[in-house]
């Protein structure tokens, strides 16, 4: 099984180099012209030449493209901010932690509400409490991140004077845009977890559980929930992997120094290595959230995990047909 | 006599739905003593799941409403505390379930399948490892090589889950069995296995069988008592001599006879039951069979039969005429 494991963090690599062309072939598309961006309208047109001949622009795309993948696998090299002429980690390294924060305690808390509302929702369906929170999760579900941020901020920041509404320099500051990230996030959660749950609640081995006489309590957590668990699994790391990505509507509705709106700025500015750079780390985290996705299910579920060994197996097979041809 | 331990009294299931009310039990008068192995025999729908889940309290409670009394060992189940109920379900009574593809939890391994149900019986004050080995004494029993109790039901054939259906129902001695077509779903060479070890653990654990099928020959080979259900009645009561022997049945009981091919005699064409089984939504005045019946008579239509009793052999038919109850 670690064979299949290794094989998906393998697989890596070329959804990488993938993303890489990609992104940049769309950059240098798109129309504009970095010396002209950072140097400004008035600037004259030598200068934006000299500064595009040091960037090296003025070069072929595919020379570009080569170099850059290039100076990344020999060097790790991910250049340098064209905007601060500093290493692009400077901005990352200053920006990815608060992002990485904010999604971490984000996904803690959709985890921690939608899915216990979920259960509650499934195992008491048609009851009050699964009408209203099922009601409640459709509404947050359905509005959009922007908005439901103002909203709170207009409701507890502006009319109430409750919270603060920019920046993250104190616990308090956090409360807003969580509830931003959270509330959408953990109706999503509470919505499949509802449904799957009541798919596993009917199911015979749910029944086959009660005819044992186990408690009520057993045969919801021990039986139906962790059959039920796949999905949840899924869409937990899907949002979780999108969060790191940065939320940067979120961001910058709170003004947030996060990654998300850091690369906004930097595709405004045609900082191709900044945004480069981001973009590999938003696939990279992604990728590698995935992989723990697949680790999870295969914990979870032992038809899986022996999916995975036959996997395993299977490129282990070819190898050794390999050795002996 | 040995003592009753099963008495089900003129208990009626009723499926209440938006859209529509099934009558799937009518009134179904039963009784159980110890040692004693009772068939019910009837077509698909004719009520008798229903009334092995009304047994264990396991019909779901949103839909299905059981009036009439269950009474073990003379105590009603209906009026069971929770705590009572789960003593019972899987201690005094247990199931034996119809689809062992469906009845085992996909993510837990059968050998702790069946340590859940001697733990949660655990009347002995069992240590773990007593329990343990316990569940390697049981699937020894019922034919599993007990190092394979670490494997989950994906990894088993069909009759080898089944086996571990009966070991789970097995497994605390329970002085009911009940077993809802414990070999439909399995080829007949397994079939026969398993009849056989059933037959064998029954006389081996002194366990009282309540034998749900609709196959007349394992009826034959295992049971005692036999009822003939229809429609949600037991339309035909008796031991199997009366039903095999005997002179009298119901028109319903030939039909079934008439449908299974004989050995000795050459058939072109086996008889049939014209029609179908009533819709438990809208069942027929009078006699449920006299759609279907090759002797229907006026009254047929307009009144129930009556009960004729003769010994312990009841018949209820109007061909017979008898008391009405």
């Amino acid at each position: 099984m670690y064979r299949y494991f290794i094989k998906r963090i393998l697989l890596i690599i070329p959804t990488m180099l993938g993303v890489i062309i990609l992104v940049f072939t769309i950059m240098s598309i798109t129309p504009g012209n970095p010396g002209r961006q950072i140097l400004g309208s008035s600037a004259p047109q030598s200068a934006v030449d000299e500064l595009n001949h040091e960037f090296g622009v003025d070069r072929p795309f595919f020379v570009r493209l080569g170099d850059y993948i290039w100076g990344i696998i020999t060097r790790l090299d991910f250049g340098e901010s064209w905007r601060t002429r500093q290493s692009v980690f400077v901005e990352i390294n200053a920006r990815f932690p608060v992002t990485l924060r904010l999604a971490l305690m984000a996904i803690i808390g959709e985890v921690l509400i939608g899915v216990p509302l979920g259960i509650v929702a499934a195992v008491k369906q048609y009851s009050p409490a699964d009408f209203i929170s099922t009601v409640i999760a459709m509404m947050l579900g359905s509005v959009p991140g922007f908005w439901l941020g103002l909203m709170l901020m207009l409701v507890f920041g502006v009319q109430l004077s409750l919270l603060p509404t920019a920046g993250l320099s104190t616990p308090a500051h956090y409360v807003l845009p969580l509830m931003t990230l959270i509330l959408p996030g953990a109706s999503g959660l509470l919505k499949i977890t509802r449904s799957t749950m009541l798919e596993c609640i009917r199911q015979d081995y749910v029944r086959t559980a009660r005819a044992k006489g186990a408690k009520e309590k057993s045969v919801i957590f021990n039986h139906a929930l962790r059959n039920a668990l796949l999905p949840i699994v899924t869409v937990c790391g899907i949002n979780f992997a999108y969060m790191l990505g940065g939320s940067v509507v979120i961001e910058n509705v709170f003004s947030i120094p996060g990654i998300g709106a850091i690369l906004v700025d930097s595709i405004n500015m045609k900082d191709i290595p900044q945004v480069m750079a981001i973009t590999i780390l938003f696939s990279f985290t992604f990728c590698l959230v995935m992989v723990f996705v697949d680790i999870a299910y295969s914990m979870l579920d032992p038809r899986v995990k022996a999916q995975y060994q036959a996997a395993g197996k299977r490129v282990k097979k070819v190898k050794s047909g390999e050795v002996a041809a | 006599m040995p003592n009753e331990l099963l008495k089900i009294e003129n208990l009626e299931i009723v499926y209440k739905t938006d859209m529509e009310t099934v009558h799937a039990v009518n009134g179904i008068d039963l009784s159980i003593h110890e040692q004693e192995t009772l068939g019910l025999v009837g077509e698909t729908g004719a009520g008798k799941t229903s009334t092995a889940l009304a047994i264990l309290r396991l019909l779901p409670d949103r839909t299905a409403k059981a009036t009439g009394r269950i009474l073990f060992q003379g105590e009603d189940i209906a009026a069971m505390s929770d705590e009572a109920l789960r003593e019972l379900r899987g201690g005094k009574i247990s199931m034996i379930f119809q689809d062992p593809m469906t009845s085992l939890n996909p993510v837990i391994s059968v050998g702790h399948q069946i340590a859940e149900a001697l733990a949660l019986h655990n009347t002995q004050n069992k240590t773990k490892e007593e329990i343990e080995a316990r569940v390697e004494e049981i699937l020894e029993l019922v034919g599993i090589p007990a190092n394979r109790k670490n494997d989950y039901p994906h990894q088993f054939s069909g009759g080898m889950k089944q086996r571990v259906v009966i070991a789970i129902a097995l497994s605390c001695n329970p002085q009911l069995l009940i077993a809802d077509e414990p070999t439909t779903a399995l080829d007949v060479t397994i079939q026969a296995q398993v009849l056989a070890m059933m037959n064998e653990l029954k006389e081996r654990l002194k366990t009282s069988l309540l034998m749900i099928t609709h196959d007349m020959g394992i009826i034959a080979q295992t049971c005692e008592k036999v009822g003939v259900m229809y429609a949600g009645e037991i339309i035909e009561y008796g031991s199997v001599e009366d039903l095999f022997e005997g002179k009298q049945h119901h028109p319903y009981t030939i039909g079934l006879f008439q449908s299974i091919p004989d050995i000795e005699h050459k058939k072109e064409r086996l008889e049939q039951i014209d029609g179908l089984m009533p819709d438990p939504t809208n069942l027929p005045k009078g006699c449920k069979f006299h759609p279907r019946c090759k002797q229907c008579m006026p009254i047929c239509r307009e009144e129930a039969p009556g009960v004729y009793v003769e010994g312990e052999h009841r018949i209820k038919c109007h061909l017979f005429g008898g008391t009405s109850r």
